[in-house]
């Protein structure tokens, strides 16, 4: 009996040493995402991944910027409704996605967050329309006014911050330095882009899509 | 400070998520600009009286600073009463929470702003969704709900009262 319960302990013993040590997987370090299918979130790759679709989505939703602004007759809240997205749903900011042809007045890049300012062509209201020229970008509406992404595929507010400044990062390389701002006064543009509501009296319009005439 | 200066910046405390993440997100934007110098950087815990200490410090150290971030109002109240014992009036003081205390700061000019985390707001949803989810089974809303920060300046503050925003 008792040496039965010896065999028995034996067997257990071995079987531990053998299969549980088996269960030990060594992951070594920075290959974890292989065993969790968490993969290091890395923005850059995202928007590059994301961003053809983006320009698409947001020129595919943008209101002439003409007929906007008539249209809203100076409460630029009054079409969130109808055009607007909402930041937090049905509330918060107001992000709009806009397209028009203007003139390029004034073109200022003495500060860092750098604008021209466009005369639409055909439009002769009050509000002063920017276009943001970089190299730092004010706001997020270029994410905000996407359909094709939501917060709630990002793991946290870090990351959705990132996903904006990346977007930012692609704009600057991809439509305002390729257009070459600096001589762009006088010139005729066509532009697509997007932007959040700040009062009426002014539109910070980001672009996503440059054409100079 | 316009887009230039030497600023310095308070922490909270670094054993909490948040003090990592607030900071983070300061000098997500700040950090774009190589114009701006942070020449201090120290944890002040949170706390009000922490705050004005190392705010005192900081002042001695770096007279010609223009600015201060803080990672939450309180610390902002106790740095903006440091610099107006040290007669600075000058100093660009950022808070983040949007508390009535640092309202009243912004009011009287002693804070440039904060950032109103809306967390009445928050409250609000929180108990409309429990009550939907008990009653409908579900909230019919995303899991992961993301609630705006505003940037409340002197130029907002009058709608702001006990972290309720209302135009």
């Amino acid at each position: 009996m008792k040496r039965r319960m010896y065999l028995s302990v034996a067997v257990a013993l071995v079987l531990m040493a053998t299969t549980l040590t088996g269960c030990v997987k060594v992951v070594k370090i920075g290959e974890e995402g292989k065993l969790t299918g968490k993969v290091k979130f890395d923005a850059g790759e995202s928007v590059t991944e994301l961003w053809e679709s983006a320009q698409a989505n947001i020129e595919e939703k943008a209101v002439d910027l003409n007929s906007f602004l008539k249209e809203a007759n100076g409460d630029l809240k009054s079409l969130a409704d109808k055009y607007g997205k909402y930041s937090m749903g049905t509330s918060g900011s107001i992000s709009y996605a806009v397209k028009g042809t203007g003139i390029v007045e004034e073109v200022n890049q003495e500060k860092k967050a750098g604008y021209m300012v466009v005369k639409l062509v055909g439009y002769e209201g009050k509000e002063v329309i920017k276009l943001q020229i970089g190299s730092i970008y004010k706001g997020s509406s270029t994410r905000d006014v996407l359909d094709i992404i939501n917060f709630g595929d990002y793991t946290n507010q870090e990351e959705w911050a990132a996903i904006s400044k990346e977007l930012h990062t692609m704009i600057h390389t991809n439509v305002i330095t390729a257009n070459k701002p600096e001589n762009l006064i006088g010139k005729t543009i066509d532009f697509i882009g997007s932007f959040t509501e700040s009062g009426n009296d002014e539109l910070l319009i980001t672009p996503i899509k440059l054409t100079v005439k | 400070m316009g887009e230039k200066g030497k600023y310095a910046e308070l922490l909270g405390k670094e054993t909490d998520t948040n003090a990592g993440v607030r900071s983070a997100a300061f000098h997500e934007v700040i950090d774009q600009y190589d114009t701006f110098e942070m020449v201090a950087v120290q944890t002040a815990n949170w706390e009000q009286t922490q705050g004005y200490e190392k705010t005192e410090t900081i002042l001695q150290s770096n007279p010609d600073i223009t600015g201060i971030i803080c990672g939450n109002d309180t610390m902002a109240v106790g740095a903006a009463e440091a610099c107006a014992a040290a007669g600075r009036s000058d100093i660009k003081i950022i808070g983040v929470d949007g508390s009535d205390e640092a309202a009243a700061l912004i009011k009287e000019g002693k804070m440039t702003g904060t950032a109103l985390q809306q967390c009445a707001l928050i409250a609000e949803m929180a108990v409309e969704q429990a009550d939907k989810y008990l009653k409908e089974g579900s909230t019919g809303l995303p899991e992961k709900q993301l609630v705006d920060c505003l940037a409340i300046t002197a130029d907002n503050v009058d709608n702001l009262k006990a972290f309720v925003y209302k135009e």
